[in-house]
């Protein structure tokens, strides 16, 4: 136990400077960005002397280690600076998309496994036989489709065609109500988008899977079981899988950065009002500091998940040992 | 051997498009299809046909023209920002490994920072700071690779510099430029080139998704990502807009998929689960 | 030009605007005249209402009108919620912090104006009776009714409207260029606010008329919380805020104690009719064109209408469009201080160069109407036809090659040039709307046509602006949108050199006459001075004006008495009903 908590307190130090330094990068990022923020706070029409005596009220002629050390003290406790366009706290702006990004990654998360366990499985069990071959070529197609294409390719064929030719409305050709609110809207509304969400990350998965189940397989401790009699089944479901997954599993957990980044695209497409379309409209809105809010946000989300992810895994996997390079 | 034929004839499209463009002003493809930047009111989002094998869009535009056309930008971009990102993560790579310790602590801090952001979502920030560009993706999306290739040097360089040659080259006083450049990075090659042709496949996505966003290139040159973006007011219509411009991202990064997995397997069937890239 | 029979077309042609106009003009010159120049219909105040509606709750003191409304004259029922669909969300209700129209979309509804501007420009009662002018034009003095509350129940008073100018005028907001030259304001009496001018400010009139920017806040709310206020407005408007699910939807519902006067074109006996009404936030357009083809939402407002789904829209049996002149027009702008186009004839030739309606029916599908000034003819003072008569710049390629050449540029293979310096122009775009781009690029070959070499840069939407205002391209397409004619201040003003006035036109007469326009409070007056200016401006050639852009509003068919402020273009949703 003892080496646990060590090697908890060893990865939370490891965390800081990287955080340290993902806030100091979105930071300087607003600072190179075109555009003074006092300008487009009051747009073109103001007079120089007011965006003057705005820049001098936003701090923003300070030197720049003086506005730094102000934005990380003020991000240390949640306060994320105030958006260019709606001058509401970012924090604020981001917590209420929240949900929506969530759900949006729960359930990619879920597709993605969905497909690519039993595929991964079978393809390692049956290696070389025409599932392997299948699984493998579909697995391909799925990292070679563009997911925003995908979800065009879904809204049409599925949400309009099933609309249009059977009546049949489940699929909205638009948004996403969260389950919280509607359990059943809510899932049906989910599906399209994970499911384009969710294709590539499982042919990821499935290849990992398919990979470690081979691994395991040629473990001696499968060849010493079977010369002790213990069934096929028995070996595999107790025994191989069991040792193959969970790692696997726990490393989608790393997936965490694609299935954000991937939901910028995604909520674009389908009309999801998460993070992604707010960073996107930020973007195209020039909303610094509410991009530079949600980049910090999420690299913090990603390092937390990382350290989560790094401890579980070597819980699950008692050959881990603690303490050891990790590069 | 698949993957090969296809990232052979997307080069071959991309150089035909290049060399058509810039040196016989669009001769060659208003001979053979028609010109990929020529509007025509009168054929507005025709379906495909003879004359228009992939039908046109809104302007009346050729798009098979301008799906041909569109290979051009992938493959720069791709090129690009992975050949970029390749070098620099190799001189951090093999940098960090061959001093160590502080250079090394520093320098994969800092790649720690760049991993911890989202691909994407970095190259989407870059581009609103930087503003659209060639140059600006290329650069938005080589920031993006340069983690993966110094990490996966610095592992190769650390099990090559433990090697007795590396040993012998320095007792004999080699400058470590020398030793690093001439005896040991040649023996890492494997896994980089591997790492290169997926991480190919992966930036033209990256490229066509930021177009697609209308965070790339300048909207005026064909490119796949644009091409999708304009079609999704017409996806219902003219399905044709759609599918061609995205089937052609599709056989292209799947190409690269195809010649990266050969690639693995034939040069080092050790590297199975350790080269799947970072999406 | 296009076919456009087949539109719906409601109101406002350029004649109709002139033909209001003049009636404005002798109407206050009837009431004009006198010590104080009495701008405000004040016959709403005195007979009990200003249109034939037979408004019960017009007039100060309306009585109670809490009981429920059912749809006056004629056919439909009351909608119990109207669904309107755009395509981006509200960024904060509060007007002094953001001016985006998706914030002004909801807060036209939450909020009332002081005074009210019908669809003829008459001016009658809103949360005041009158505005009383002193001689000098700067004292702006208004009577307020009483017996107004706002939403929370507080009631309505002097003292909101002096907080609210105050907070304005201290408060970094992008409003504040608007109030121009205001100084203060102060409660003059227990009913009574007075506003003071540095100088005489004529478009005062106009914006004082508009709820969605300058409406009443309440104090008390705001004082308390402003982050929580600008999620949670509270105004004294036909509609109070019930929901707003940010990226996703804002629903208001229907404000039944309303009594603030309204216009007279509002016909209901207890408006507003829609119970309550939901702006749907759908970005794509292939989605929010099917939402109101499949009848999911009743109303596309026209800020997000794909021009191109145009006759889908009004070939489908349930729904149709509302085409009208917007008040954005769109105009290809000259640096005049920057060769080559620091020269004149260069200017002129340039101008020549332009096929305004290959642009208007090439690329915007012949959602647009002609023009020769840079801003909409529903603006007061408009001159548009008299610059086309009198000044021209018609597309005209000859006399574009023969200004070239008598400016010394003569052809010299494919482009001209001057002592063996090629003629090059710089341009610069926006990278969005596609149109724009398209239009940019159609100048580049335009311009080649004539001989000239353009080269064309594209940025983000805000670095363009940027990268033209260092000064060192030359050309640029604008746009500008607005509904007084002080926006020439932006246009033309040495003062916005480089920022808004992308001609970096810095003349201290057209300074001069810019400031006549704004301090002539006589609307006659006012055109006048708008009349001068505009043909010494488009003299000096700063740009080539293209046209005036139509829009239009999906609307379903079963959606009845939806109507649209000619001048203003907000919607009014008051008498809004629903045939099934």
């Amino acid at each position: 136990m003892n080496d646990i908590l060590q090697y908890i307190i060893k990865r939370l130090l490891w965390a800081v400077p990287v955080l340290l330094g993902a806030s100091f990068v979105a930071f300087i990022m607003v600072h190179l960005a075109p555009g003074d923020p006092a300008r487009l706070m009051l747009g073109e029409r103001a007079s120089a002397a007011q965006v003057a005596q705005l820049r001098m009220e936003l701090g923003l002629n300070k030197p720049l280690y003086v506005q730094y050390a102000g934005f990380l003290g003020d991000a240390i406790q949640g306060d994320l600076g105030r958006s260019i366009r709606s001058q509401q706290p970012v924090t604020d702006l981001i917590v209420g998309r929240l949900p929506y990004t969530i759900q949006l990654a729960v359930a990619s998360l879920v597709v993605s496994l969905a497909i690519a366990l039993p595929t991964g499985i079978l393809g390692a069990l049956r290696k070389g036989r025409l599932t392997d071959h299948v699984s493998r070529v579909v697995a391909l197609l799925g990292i070679s489709m563009p997911n925003f294409w995908l979800g065009l390719i879904l809204i049409v064929v599925v949400a309009v065609e099933l609309s249009s030719r059977f009546g049949i409305d489940v699929f909205p050709l638009f948004g996403m109500t969260l389950v919280t609110e509607d359990p059943v809207e809510g899932i049906f509304s989910v599906m399209l988008p994970a499911f384009a969400l969710g294709t590539a990350l499982a042919a990821l998965v499935m290849r990992m899977i398919r990979g470690g189940v081979l691994d395991e397989i040629n473990q001696s401790y499968v060849r010493t079981a079977r010369a002790y009699g213990i069934s096929e089944d028995e070996i595999t479901y107790v025994y191989v899988l069991k040792n193959a997954i969970l790692p696997t599993i726990t490393v989608v957990g790393l997936q965490l950065g694609y299935l954000i980044g991937g939901s910028v695209i995604i909520e674009t497409v389908f009309g999801i009002p998460g993070i992604g379309q707010l960073a996107i409209n930020s973007i195209f809105a020039q909303d610094f500091p509410v991009i530079q809010g949600i980049v910090l946000l999420v690299a913090a989300a990603f390092v937390a998940s990382n350290l989560f992810v790094d401890v579980l895994y070597g819980m699950l996997d008692p050959r881990i040992r603690y303490g050891g390079e990790n590069a | 051997m698949v993957g090969g034929v296809i990232v052979v004839g997307v080069f071959a499209v991309a150089l035909f498009s290049a060399i058509d463009d810039f040196l016989l002003n669009r001769q060659l493809i208003t001979m053979l299809v028609a010109d990929p930047y020529e509007t025509d009111r009168f054929a507005r989002l025709l379906a495909p046909s003879l004359e228009h094998p992939f039908g046109t869009d809104e302007q009346g535009r050729d798009i098979f023209a301008r799906t041909l056309y569109g290979t051009r930008t992938s493959v720069v971009v791709g090129l690009a920002a992975v050949g970029f990102a390749s070098a620099v993560g190799i001189v951090i790579g093999s940098v960090t490994a061959y001093y160590g310790d502080p250079i090394d602590m520093i320098g994969m801090r800092a790649m720690d920072v760049l991993l911890s952001f989202p691909s994407i979502l970095l190259a989407i920030a870059l581009m609103a700071i930087l503003g659209r560009g060639l140059e600006n993706v290329i650069f938005a999306i080589a920031i993006v690779y340069v983690p993966t290739f110094a990490r996966i040097t610095r592992s190769e360089v650390l099990s090559e510099k433990s090697e007795q040659y590396v040993g012998a080259a320095r007792a004999m006083g080699y400058p470590d430029t020398n030793i690093v450049s001439r005896e040991i990075l040649p023996n890492s090659l494997t896994p980089i080139i591997v790492q290169f042709t997926f991480s190919m496949a992966t930036a033209i996505i990256a490229e066509a998704a930021l177009s697609f966003l209308g965070l790339g290139v300048s909207p005026i040159h064909p490119t796949w990502g644009i091409m999708l973006s304009g079609a999704r007011q017409y996806i219902t219509s003219a399905w044709w807009y759609s599918i061609f411009p995205g089937l052609a991202i599709m056989v292209t990064v799947l190409g690269f998929n195809l010649l990266g997995d050969s690639l693995r397997d034939a040069l080092d069937p050790q590297q199975q689960r350790d080269a799947e890239g970072r999406m | 030009m296009g076919d456009k029979n087949n539109h719906t077309k409601v109101v406002r042609t350029a004649d109709d605007l002139r033909g209001t106009a003049l009636d404005r003009r002798e109407y206050l010159r009837l009431l004009g005249g006198g010590s104080a120049l009495v701008l405000s219909s004040s016959l709403a105040g005195c007979t009990g209402n200003g249109g034939d509606g037979g408004d019960g709750s017009d007039g100060a003191g309306g009585s109670g009108s809490g009981n429920d409304s059912s749809g006056s004259g004629g056919s439909g029922s009351v909608p119990e919620e109207l669904v309107l669909a755009r395509a981006g969300d509200s960024e904060a209700l509060d007007p002094h912090v953001t001016t985006a129209s998706y914030s002004e979309q909801v807060m036209s509804l939450i909020y009332d104006p002081l005074v009210t501007m019908d669809f003829d420009g008459n001016f009658s009662a809103g949360l005041g009776t009158e505005w009383e002018v002193n001689d000098a034009g700067t004292e702006w003095t208004i009577e307020l009714n009483d017996g107004i509350n706002f939403h929370n129940g507080d009631s309505f008073t002097a003292d909101d409207v002096v907080f609210t100018y105050e907070r304005l005028l201290n408060k970094p907001a992008l409003l504040k260029w608007a109030v121009g030259p205001m100084s203060g304001v102060e409660a003059t009496g227990e009913n009574a606010v007075t506003f003071t001018f540095e100088e005489k400010y004529a478009p005062w009139n106009t914006y004082s008329s508009y709820g969605g920017y300058f409406g009443i806040l309440p104090r008390g709310p705001v004082e308390a919380d402003e982050d929580a206020f600008a999620a949670n407005p509270v105004g004294t408007g036909p509609y109070k805020l019930e929901e707003w699910v940010r990226g996703d939807h804002v629903t208001l519902t229907r404000n039944d104690e309303w009594s603030t006067p309204h216009s007279p074109e509002i016909e209901s006996e207890n408006p507003p009719l829609p119970k309550k009404i939901t702006f749907r936030v759908i970005p794509e357009e292939l989605p929010r064109v099917q939402a109101l083809l499949s009848g999911d939402v009743d109303i596309l407002l026209a800020r997000d209408f794909p021009q191109r789904e145009l006759s889908t829209i009004q070939d489908d049996s349930g729904t149709t469009a509302d085409v009208f002149t917007s008040n954005n027009a769109g105009y290809v702008a000259f640096n005049m201080q920057q060769a080559p186009t620091d020269d004149v004839t260069v200017r002129k030739a340039l101008a020549h160069a332009v096929d305004k309606e290959r642009i208007i029916e090439d690329i915007y599908q012949g959602l647009g109407a002609e023009n020769w000034v840079p801003f909409s003819e529903n603006l007061l003072g408009w001159a548009g036809e008299d610059v086309r008569d009198e000044i021209g710049y018609a597309f005209d390629t000859e006399k574009a090659g023969q200004l070239l050449d008598e400016a010394g540029w003569t052809m010299d293979g494919e482009f001209r040039s001057k002592d063996g310096e090629r003629l090059t122009i710089d341009i610069v775009s926006t990278n969005t709307p596609p149109p724009r781009v398209q239009t940019a690029e159609e100048m580049v070959s335009m311009f080649a046509d004539v001989g000239v070499e353009a080269k064309l840069t594209t940025y983000e939407y805000n670095t363009a602006y940027d990268e033209f205002g260092k000064g060192e391209s030359n050309v640029m397409y604008g746009t500008v949108s607005w509904f007084d004619t002080d926006i020439v201040n932006f246009l033309w003003g040495s003062e916005n050199a480089g920022a808004s006035n992308l001609s970096f036109l810095q003349d201290p007469e057209v300074d001069q006459m810019i400031s006549d326009g704004a301090t002539a409070i006589d609307p006659a007056e006012r055109e006048e001075a708008y009349y001068e200016l505009q043909m010494k401006v488009m003299e000096m050639c700063p740009c080539q004006p293209i046209m005036t852009y139509e829009q239009a509003t999906g609307l379903r068919t079963a959606v009845q008495n939806y109507k649209q402020h000619p001048s203003l273009l907000t919607p009014v949703y008051h008498d809004v009903t629903l045939d099934e």
